[in-house]
């Protein structure tokens, strides 16, 4: 598959479907960091070394199977690679350094391949919903395909050797995106979070800088990788997973009984300015997207779905726009576009829905 | 309720419990965030090297005593990664890093990770030898806590499997 197709499209496999408690967890993932025995980290490689990664890894990469394939980064525009980001297929890290880097994908791209990144290799699957179990079991299924081909640095104390001694051990990195605008609005996502951390889980805001959680997205996520089994660290995430569905769904259910005609004109607004906008900027894009996922998730919106809003995460941020526009906008011309963008696809959404 | 420092509307309720004591306190969002009520655990990687910064500060004090060591002063043969470089960027340069600083690297590890040894997945080509080794560790531990708690019939059951372990461990035999 041309990775042209990838670009152009807005949607991923996982933000197409819909997973279970949806109506607060938007994806889950669960990353391996793996790394080639004898070659030296990427941080520290030669050329001669970088060049044998990526040989080596789209070598294995061919034996993944026939819906797979290999790209690298080098020959990429700068937007072209934000799109890739964008779509949570690469860090902005690998982005940044994309002369030694590849990225392999899926076709539905609901698994990938980052190459050259802080490790040789890190493998990620991602799944709509909360479902973190499945995530891990199609990594393990991928991490055993590649292994078959690749000999992984490993030492039996300390297990999979990484880069940084954060992500040693398993190599894991699991996470789930949630969605907490009523936790956010009530100012209670402060403690919880603030909870979650304490007990050994990181979390963050999804997008934009520091703690400034744009559109009340937050990724959380283990920080230990040794000394517990994947199947552990999964299940435990899982519970802390449950815990903070459960404080979203009260704070929902509170507000909805105490308030219910100021919650409907806020999703009703939110997507009249989305359906009638000519001008939009991201900020204002992302907190309006976060009011109509509340709005379906509230079951006030008929006409769209979680994947609607999925894709408008993807077709708001700047590289998707350059990539549109076939080259890179001023602010005022991509608030135009970004406007556009979102009316039509919405407009795309009602029909279709009118039409089932 | 008011904000504790400004008189708007409190909209963060934090509590502390410390020494016993639990203490209230009821802040509007921009005052809990100067205050960092609101602030998250960065990434495990930004905590780590915070933490390795103020032990190279430490240890930058402790160069001033006359015997005691500094940052461990290793570097690793096989990519020239040197301790000190490690502290400041948290990377290592090469697989090997992890056996040719072994000891200069246990506290970090243990610092980010705990005490424990992985348990997790293992490479299919390791799996029979490296679960034997994995299981041996783990009977000599039970051995030693069921002999200190004197719990001697399930020691001796343990140190059965342990020795028929350790016996297919001297044989090399490839056990699948």
């Amino acid at each position: 598959m041309e990775l042209k197709e990838h670009l152009d499209r807005p949607t991923s496999g996982w933000s197409r479907g819909t997973g279970p408690d949806a109506d607060v967890v938007v994806s889950s993932r669960v990353r391996l960091a793996r790394n080639i025995a004898n070659i030296r980290f990427p941080s520290r490689q030669s050329p001669e070394e970088a060049t044998e990664v990526l040989t080596l890894a789209e070598r294995a990469v061919g034996i993944l199977g026939d819906d797979w394939d290999f790209y690298r980064l080098a020959p990429l525009t700068a937007p072209d690679r934000r799109v890739l980001v964008e779509k949570h297929l690469i860090s902005p890290q690998l982005a940044r350094q994309p002369q030694a880097a590849a990225v392999a994908m899926s076709h539905d791209e609901r698994s990938s391949l980052m190459v050259n990144e802080e490790d040789h290799l890190r493998l990620q699957v991602m799944e709509p919903g909360r479902n973190l179990p499945q995530a891990w079991q199609e990594a393990n299924a991928m991490d055993d395909r590649l292994e078959a081909d690749l000999e992984y640095a490993f030492e039996p104390d300390l297990g999979y050797l990484t880069a940084c001694p954060t992500n040693l051990g398993t190599g894991m990195r699991a996470s789930a995106m949630v969605h907490l605008p009523v936790l956010v609005m009530s100012g209670r996502v402060g403690a919880l979070l603030q909870a979650v951390t304490k007990i050994g889980y990181a979390v963050r805001g999804m997008y934009g800088e520091g703690t400034d959680a744009v559109g009340n997205l937050f990724q959380v996520s283990n920080q230990r990788t040794l000394g517990m089994s994947e199947e552990e660290i999964v299940a435990h995430l899982d519970q802390v997973l449950g815990q903070v569905i459960q404080a979203e769904r009260e704070s929902r259910h509170e507000l909805r009984n105490q308030s219910p005609d100021h919650l409907a004109d806020r999703v009703g607004r939110a997507y009249g300015i989305l359906r009638g906008a000519r001008l939009l900027t991201t900020a204002e894009a992302m907190r309006l997207i976060s009011d109509i996922r509340l709005g379906i998730a509230l079951g006030m919106l008929p006409e769209i779905d979680y994947a609607t809003v999925n894709a408008l995460l993807v077709i708001c941020r700047s590289g998707y726009l350059a990539r549109v526009a076939g080259r890179e906008l001023p602010a005022a011309e991509r608030d135009v576009l970004r406007a556009r963008l979102v009316r039509e696809h919405l407009q795309r959404a009602e029909a279709a829905a009118g039409g089932r | 309720m008011v904000c504790e420092e400004c008189g708007r509307p409190a909209t963060v309720h934090v509590t502390t419990i410390a020494n016993g004591q639990r203490q209230d306190h009821h802040l509007c969002e921009s005052c809990a965030r100067e205050k960092g009520e609101l602030e998250f655990l960065p990434d495990a990687q930004k905590a780590l090297e915070t933490w390795i910064a103020s032990l190279t500060g430490l240890a930058g004090h402790a160069a001033q005593a006359p015997g005691t060591a500094a940052v461990p002063d290793v570097s690793c043969p096989h990519c020239g990664l040197t301790f000190r470089e490690f502290t400041q960027t948290s990377l290592l340069g090469c697989p090997q890093c992890y056996r040719s600083m072994a000891q200069a690297l246990a506290p970090v590890i243990t610092h980010v990770q705990g005490t424990a040894g992985h348990s997790g997945k293992l490479p299919n080509r390791l799996e029979g030898a490296v679960r034997r080794q994995q299981d041996i560790r783990r009977l000599r531990e039970a051995l030693a806590r069921h002999v200190a708690r004197e719990e001697y019939e399930e020691a001796a059951r343990v140190r059965d499997r342990l020795r028929a372990l350790e016996r297919e461990e001297g044989e090399g035999g490839g056990g699948t």
